[in-house]
Parts: C-alpha cells; structure tokens; sequence
C-alpha cells in the first residue's frame, strides 16, 4: 500500500465513523473549498453537520471508485465490507447508477437497514438537491415498506426543502407528486403550502406547476373544505366581471350555482361535486388575484403570465366539464378532466362565466392576445 | 428567492466607513460557508459604502445578490443586501426606516467613534425576521411613496462601483478582513460554473 492509499483509507473510515455514529446524527454533507494540501484531517465535523476539505477529493474518489469497480469485476455480488467506500464515494459523486445499483443488491439481501438507507439517501439530498438518483432510490426503498409505516409527510418536507435549495428542482417536484398520487389526503395541505413558498420564490416556474398540478387533483378528487365554505373571492368575481345589475348581485350559493351553471336544474345533483367546483374555481380566483398583487410587488416576470394563463385555462376546463356534460348528476367518479373535455361535445350551451374567463386570457398588460383562438 | 441576507449600518467618514451594526440570516447557506459568506457581506457593504457619495442611493447587483446602499447627508449610511427577487423599492425604503429609527435611539455624538460593542441598538434581527416577507412592507411604501425611484443608480457589477484602476480581485487579496478560508472560497466561487466539479 502507497502513502497516499494509507491516507484515502484513514480517510474513508473516518467518514464511515461519523455518518455511523448513533450519538451524532448528521444532516448535513458538504465539500468545503481548500484548494491547498494542508497537515490535518480534511473531515470536519461541527454540530451535526459533516464537511470534507476539496484538496483531498481527487485522491479519496479515485482510491473509493477504483476499489469498487475492481470488487464488482471479481464479484458481480460484493459483499459488505464495500459499503464504506460506497457511502464515500456517492456522498463525493452522487450520479453514478452502478454505486446506486450496488446498493440495491445490498439492501435486497437484507444486508442494508432501510431507516439508515433513508438517512443517507437524506444526507446525499443535503448535498446535491437535485440528485435523482436519490429520489429514485427512495421511492424504490419504499417498495419494501408496509403501507403504515411510510410517512409521506416527512417526505414532503424534505422536498420543500431540496427545492429550496435549488430554483427549478424537477426530481423533487416529481418526488412530492409522486407522494400525492400515494397520499391524496395530505393535497389540501398543499395549497397552504404551495402558496407560502410561491410567495418566497416568486420566479420558480416548477413551483407554479406543481401548484397547478394540485388544483387538478383536488377537482378530480371532488375535495372540499367543509370548514371553509368562504367563496367570497369567486362572490366578487362573478359581481365584477359578469356585468350584472346592482339589485341582482349575487350573494348566496344558490344564485352563484344557477349563475354559473344556467342548464343545470340543481334538484337532481351530486352536491359533493358542485361544492368541489365552487372551491376549486374560488381557489382560481384566489390565485389570480394573487398574480396580480405578485406583479405588482415584483414587476414582470415571465412565471406570472404562464401560471394566470394556465389557470385560466384549467377554469375554463371545468366550467365546460360541469356545464356540458351530465357531469354533475353521475355519482361516477371521473378520473381525469382532460379525457372528458377533449371529447367536447357539440351543442354546448355556454355558460357566461366561460366568456368572461376567454376574455380574461385574451387580456394581457394591455394588448389583446388572441390565445383563446389557439385554445378553442 | 425573495429573501434579505443582512442589514448593516455604518458611519462613513473621509477615509474610511467604520460599521456600527449589523445582522446577518444565512440560514439558507450551506453550514461550511456561512462565515465565509458573512465576511463577504461585510467586505462588500464596507467597499460599496466607501464609494458611494452622501445624498446617493444606489443598487448594486453582483450574480443573484443585490446590496442595497443609501448615505445619507449626515455621513450615516445603510446596506441591505438581499436576494435580486427582493423588490428593490421596498428595500430602499425600509433602508430609510432603519436609519430613522436608528437616529432616534443613537445620537450623532456617539457614531464616529461607535463599534458594534458599544452602540446600543437592538432592532436589526426583528427587521430583517419581519420584512423578509415584502407585504408587510405594504403601508411603509405608501407613506414612503416621495422616493423617487428615478434617483436610485443601478450597477451591475461591484466593479462599476470601484474606482478606476481599482480590481476587485486586488482588493479581496489586500484586504485584512477576509480570511485565507474566505479568499480560498471567493476564487472557486468564481469557478464554480465550471461542469466537472464535485463542489
């Protein structure tokens, strides 16, 4: 053994020590920039969080990387005394699917303990946000838990936070979709959520798109909010735009549904679905008011204009859905909104709330756009 | 991410702008890097303030960050750096606000010869935890709304602050605030764009 391979395995193992010891537990990896060699350990550890020197990296990454490929040539299976140099070399590089892959064989041989999995999974994400490999590997360690036993909430958190951490973080967007389509419960939540962090990172373009994505799941799923039966956004809205006579404002739920759904005889229908499209559609109205006053604070940005148009469109959408179709009376789930109205039938009666919404997406910072044609 | 950084306050006089209180929120900063990060705050708000004249605002933007500066005609000046998605107007006038207040509870006398041990002014922290949201800035702006943001002078660059012939590289390499640690991170940071790099 060279001196430099004495070093990288001193090293490796006092990495191993600190990512293992049960008394600290750490949350956080990073690589702290020392360009020059210095005459100390270059792991540091303070308060929870594990840092290792730049200077090194070259030396400890080939002597872990060149280790586990040899050991892999010899056996397809390596046992487990490679994890060490895999929990190091995955921490310094976390992109490599053979060490990911390796992993798996591991755990699937029950070699691995899930909750320390998770962990280090955990601790690659404090690194590098945007890690798919992370992500991929923690929704395929789920595949080993009970139903029970995951708590998709934590998951969640951790991917505000990686997206915190990285503008535009695709994997961990994904990641919380994927945990909605598991977990439709926590998705009101989510509008709580969404909103506060839309307002902190106003140009996040994934943000509004997850936002949007929730919008939909919660008129798929026909959620409302029994303790908030507060429509006063959309109330407004309606008396606004809709040109409506001052004694005829409207101002109770019965009105606003024979407003917005003039065809609809409202004696035989599925009330769940009505008040899920009144929510749904409020919570639309909510969001453009809030584009609004986020253009006024932050000037234009490009995000704004996409959501509010998109939003629009998605209103548009169910306005059509709830006003056409026999939507309303079915007590059928319908899946999927974009599989209805794509079929559009002919003969629709439009409803006028439909209107005022193609003209709110026609009207743009002044200038008249003619999206509506493209759309419809 | 709309977020402020730090507010210091300095006095500036001829030569030099000495510091007299400042507040830092590097949370959202890797736990290695949040010394280096504030030693550079300090050095950029110390050197912008330098340059910039009595009477004058000015927004300087350097990558995603932005300091904010106002001296006023009084030679006490202020420096908000935040996030360049924090709106500059409410910065600007919440830079205002700060040094009103500040004035109220300091008096003159004790600026030119004040350190950050001996000025009594405990605000900063519940401003910065305050304004990181800019609604709450909303009825502050429209009293404050005789700011004429025309006046504000907008830089891109620290180095279009500097003085000709001035570097900034020269001046992170004199300088005695920064230690070899920060000068150590200034020089990747500027790599950082690179693609082959583990960091």
């Amino acid at each position: 053994m060279s001196e430099n391979d004495v070093f990288c395995e001193k090293v490796i193992k006092e990495l191993n020590k600190v990512i293992n010891d049960p008394q600290t537990t750490v949350q956080s990896f990073e690589i702290i920039s020392v360009p020059f060699k210095q005459n100390k350990s270059p792991v540091r550890v303070v308060d929870n969080h594990l840092g290792i020197e730049s200077w090194c990296l070259k030396y400890v990454y080939q002597y872990a990387h060149r280790f586990i490929i040899n050991q892999r040539r010899i056996n397809r299976y390596p046992s487990l005394t490679i994890v060490k140099y895999l929990n190091c070399a995955i921490l310094i590089n976390p992109d490599v699917a053979t060490f990911w892959n390796i992993r798996r064989h591991l755990v699937e041989r029950v070699q691995l303990n899930l909750t320390q999995e998770f962990h280090f999974s955990a601790l690659v994400l404090s690194k590098k946000p945007k890690s798919s490999e992370a992500f991929f590997y923690r929704r395929w360690l789920y595949s080993f838990q009970s139903g029970e036993a995951i708590d998709l909430a934590v998951e969640i958190s951790l991917c505000e936070r990686c997206a915190e951490r990285k503008n535009g973080n695709y994997h961990a967007w994904n990641h919380r979709q994927w945990c909605l389509q598991k977990s439709p419960n926590l998705l009101p939540y989510e509008i709580i959520k969404t909103e506060k962090f839309i307002r902190k990172n106003v140009a996040d373009y994934s943000a509004y798109y997850h936002r949007h994505f929730v919008l939909m799941r919660l008129f798929d799923l026909q959620y409302f909010d029994i303790h908030d039966t507060n429509l006063n956004e959309l109330y407004q809205f309606v008396n606004a735009n809709c040109s409506l006579s001052d004694d005829s404002k409207i101002n109770n739920m019965n009105d606003l549904a024979l407003h917005l759904l003039p065809n609809i005889s409202l004696q035989s229908i599925n009330a769940n679905k009505l008040n899920s499209f009144l929510y749904v559609l409020n919570l639309i109205i909510h969001d453009l008011i809030m584009m609004n006053e986020l253009t006024q604070m932050h000037g234009k940005y490009e995000a704004f204009n996409c959501y509010r148009r998109i939003i629009i469109k998605l209103a548009i959408d169910i306005c059509r859905l709830v006003n056409s179709s026999n939507y309303l009376m079915s007590e059928t789930f319908i899946k999927n909104i974009n599989t209805v109205t794509s079929q559009n039938e002919t003969g629709v009666t439009q409803s006028q709330i439909i209107d005022v919404f193609v003209k709110q997406l026609d009207f743009q910072d002044g200038k008249n756009i003619k999206f509506a044609e493209l759309f419809y | 991410m709309v977020k402020i950084y730090a507010i210091s306050i300095f006095y500036k006089s001829a030569n030099e702008a000495k510091i007299l209180k400042s507040h830092y929120d590097l949370q959202s900063f890797s736990f290695f890097q949040r010394g280096s990060v504030q030693e550079f705050i300090q050095f950029a708000s110390k050197t912008i303030v330098e340059r910039t004249s009595p009477c004058t605002r000015q927004s300087v933007k350097q990558d995603v960050y932005m300091c904010h500066v106002y001296v006023r005609s009084d030679n006490l000046a202020a420096v908000l750096i935040a996030d360049h998605e924090y709106p500059g107007r409410v910065a600007h006038t919440l830079l205002t606000k700060i040094m009103d207040d500040f004035a109220a509870k300091v008096s003159s006398p004790e600026w030119p010869n004040g350190t950050e041990q001996t000025i009594n002014f405990t605000q900063l922290p519940a401003y910065i935890a305050k304004y990181q949201d800019p609604r709450e800035a909303d009825p502050l702006t429209k009293m404050q709304n005789d700011l004429d943001e025309t006046k504000i002078i907008l830089k891109n660059t620290i180095e279009q602050v500097l003085i000709r012939g001035e570097k900034l590289d020269d001046l992170v390499s004199q300088s005695e605030e920064l230690s070899a640690q920060s000068k150590a991170f200034y020089k990747t940071a500027k790599k950082t764009n690179s693609c082959c790099n583990f960091s």
